[in-house]
C-alpha cells in the first residue's frame, strides 16, 4: 500500500471515519515490521489491538456450546410433540397401553408445575431475581402495607422489617 | 398430576406463555432442590426457597411489545383478584405495584405480586411462603434499593 | 425458523457476542451463563426472528439487558461512569513487551466509558449499531467518544515516545 494512502486511512481512523473492513486493512499492514518511523505510535496500537483481540477470545468453543445447548432444547421440544402425537393413536389397546406409558413419564418426569430451565444454575439466577424484587419492592419507601395486613399478627414482623428498612434507607439517603 | 396453584393463574400463564412478546417462566420444587442443596438453610435465600413449590415469572419483551400500564391493567382483568387478600401496594408516579396472598390457616401459600409501568412483571409462588425471609432479602444482599438500580438503567 | 436455519445463521453471532459480554461483564464465566441464557431466549423467539430487521440488534438489546440484571445480582452496582477493571480482564492476561503495557496504561486511563467503545470497536471490532446498543447510547455518540478516544491515546503514545518518559 501507498504511503498516501495510509495516511489519508489513518487521518480518518483518527475521525471514527473508517470502516470495519479499512480498519482491519490497517491491522494486516502494521503487522508487518516498522515501515516508517512516523508511525510508529500507530503501529503499535494496531499491534495491539490485534493481540488483545486473541486474549479476549473465549476460553471454550462458543459453536460448540451453543449448538450443544440448542440441540438439547430440540430434543426436549421434539420429545413432547412425539407425546401429544402419540396420545391420540388409534385402537384402544394401544391407547391403554401408550396411556400407562404417559402415566409413568408425567409421574417421573414432571412436577406440578413445568420447569422453563434444564440447567439449575439458570433456575437459581431466575428465582434469585424474582425473589430480589419482591423484596426490593416490600422495602421500598413507597411501599404500603394494606389494612388488612397491618391488623393481622402474623404480619407484624413483616412491617417491622419494612419500617425498619425505610428508616435505614432514609438515612443512607440523607448521608449521601 | 395434581396442580397446587389455582387454575385460574394456571389458565393465565398457559395464555400468555404462547402469545408473543411475551415470556413465561416456570420453575418447580425440583429445581429448587437442585440448587438450594449445599447452603441448607444457613444463607437468607435458602430459608425464602425452602418450601417452595413453585415460581412463576410473566414478563413483556421490550422490544416485541411496548410496555405500558395496559400490563398492570390487562393481568389484573385476568386474575380473580377478589379470591385474595391484598398485601401491599406501591403507587409511584410512573410504577405501580400490587402483592396479593393467599393463606391456609396462619401459612402463606400463594404469594402474586403484578407491577406495571417502567417494570411489567408478574410473579406467582406457591407453597409454604417465607415473606419474612423474603423481605429480608434484599438487606442481605446489601442492595441500596432500587435507587441505584434505576441509575443503572439511566445509562 | 428451522433448527438447521437457526444453527446457520444465529449462533454465529455468539462469538461477538461473549466479546460484548465479556466487556460489560469483566468475568469469562458471567459471560458465558449470559451467552447461553441469550441464546435459549433466541431460540425461544425464534418463529419471529424473521420479522424483525435486525437479528443482531435484537440480540444486542437483550444482551444488555441481561448484563444488567446480571451486575445487579452480582452486587456490582455499575455505573457506566465508574466501570471497574475487575476479575478475569482479558488484556491482563498478557504482558509481553514494554510497549504493549504502555498502550494499556494509557487506554485504562481513558473514561471508562470511552475505554469501553474503543474495546469494543477496535478490539472486538464491534459494529457502531451495536455498541450504540450495548452502551444505551446512539450511532453519532458512539463515533464521537470513540474518535475522542483513538486521538488522545495516540497522542498519550507521541508523548511517550518522543519524551521517552516512564508515565504511570
Amino acid at each position: 500500500m501507498e504511503y498516501s494512502e495510509i495516511e489519508e486511512l489513518l487521518n480518518r481512523y483518527l475521525e471514527g471515519e473508517t470502516t470495519l473492513e479499512e480498519e482491519a486493512l490497517l491491522r494486516e499492514y502494521f503487522s508487518h515490521s516498522a515501515l516508517s518511523p512516523k508511525h510508529l505510535e500507530m503501529q503499535e496500537m494496531f499491534r495491539y489491538y490485534a493481540d488483545a483481540n486473541h486474549a479476549a477470545a473465549a476460553p471454550f468453543d462458543i459453536t460448540d456450546e451453543l449448538s450443544a445447548v440448542i440441540e438439547c432444547e430440540w430434543k426436549k421440544e421434539t420429545r413432547n410433540r412425539f407425546r401429544h402425537a402419540f396420545a391420540w393413536a388409534g385402537s384402544a389397546a394401544a391407547v391403554l397401553a401408550i396411556s400407562f406409558g404417559i402415566y409413568h413419564y408425567l409421574n417421573t418426569s414432571e412436577a406440578t408445575v413445568k420447569d422453563t430451565f434444564k440447567d439449575p444454575r439458570m433456575a437459581y439466577l431466575e428465582t434469585k431475581r424474582a425473589l430480589l424484587l419482591v423484596s426490593n419492592t416490600m422495602n421500598r419507601n413507597t411501599a404500603s402495607l394494606k389494612y388488612l395486613a397491618k391488623v393481622d399478627e402474623s404480619f407484624n414482623h413483616i412491617k417491622k422489617i419494612t419500617e425498619i428498612d425505610k428508616v435505614v434507607n432514609s438515612v443512607k439517603n440523607k448521608l449521601r | 398430576m395434581v396442580s397446587a396453584q389455582n387454575s385460574a393463574v394456571d389458565q393465565l400463564f398457559a395464555k400468555y406463555a404462547d402469545k408473543d412478546g411475551f415470556t413465561a417462566v416456570s420453575i418447580s420444587k425440583g429445581m429448587f432442590n437442585l440448587f438450594a442443596g449445599e447452603n441448607e438453610s444457613k444463607d437468607e435465600f435458602s430459608k425464602a426457597v425452602k418450601g417452595l413449590e413453585s415460581i412463576r415469572i410473566l414478563t413483556p419483551d421490550e422490544t416485541l411489545q411496548k410496555g405500558n400500564l395496559n400490563f398492570y391493567k390487562e393481568i389484573s382483568k385476568n386474575l380473580p383478584i377478589a379470591q385474595y387478600e391484598e398485601l401491599m401496594s406501591v403507587k409511584e408516579k410512573d410504577q405501580v405495584f400490587k402483592m396479593l396472598i393467599r393463606k391456609k390457616g396462619n401459612v402463606i401459600t400463594e404469594f402474586i405480586m403484578i407491577g406495571g409501568g417502567k417494570d411489567n412483571v408478574l410473579i406467582c409462588i406457591t407453597g409454604i411462603i417465607n415473606l419474612k425471609s423474603i423481605s429480608k432479602l434484599s438487606k442481605a444482599m446489601d442492595i441500596e434499593g432500587m435507587e441505584n438500580i434505576d441509575k443503572i438503567d439511566k445509562n | 425458523m428451522t433448527k438447521e436455519e437457526f444453527l446457520k445463521e444465529v449462533i454465529p453471532i455468539g462469538d461477538k457476542m461473549y466479546r460484548m459480554a465479556n466487556r460489560l461483564l469483566g468475568n469469562s464465566e458471567s459471560a458465558k451463563d449470559v451467552l447461553q441464557e441469550l441464546f435459549l431466549k433466541l431460540w425461544e423467539k425464534r418463529g419471529e426472528l424473521r420479522k424483525l430487521s435486525s437479528i443482531d440488534a435484537f440480540a444486542c438489546t437483550i444482551l444488555k439487558n441481561k448484563c444488567l440484571d446480571r451486575l445487579r445480582l452480582q452486587k456490582t452496582m455499575v455505573d457506566f461512569e465508574i466501570l471497574k477493571t475487575q476479575g478475569d480482564d482479558p488484556e491482563l492476561r498478557f504482558d509481553r513487551s514494554e510497549g504493549i503495557s504502555e498502550i494499556r496504561k494509557v487506554m485504562h486511563k481513558l473514561p471508562e466509558r470511552q475505554r469501553v467503545i474503543m474495546q469494543m470497536r477496535d478490539i472486538d471490532c464491534c459494529t457502531f449499531e451495536e455498541i450504540a446498543i450495548l452502551m444505551d447510547t446512539s450511532v453519532n455518540n458512539v463515533r464521537v467518544q470513540l474518535c475522542s478516544a483513538r486521538k488522545w491515546v495516540k497522542d498519550e503514545l507521541l508523548k511517550i515516545y518522543n519524551y521517552g518518559i516512564q508515565r504511570n
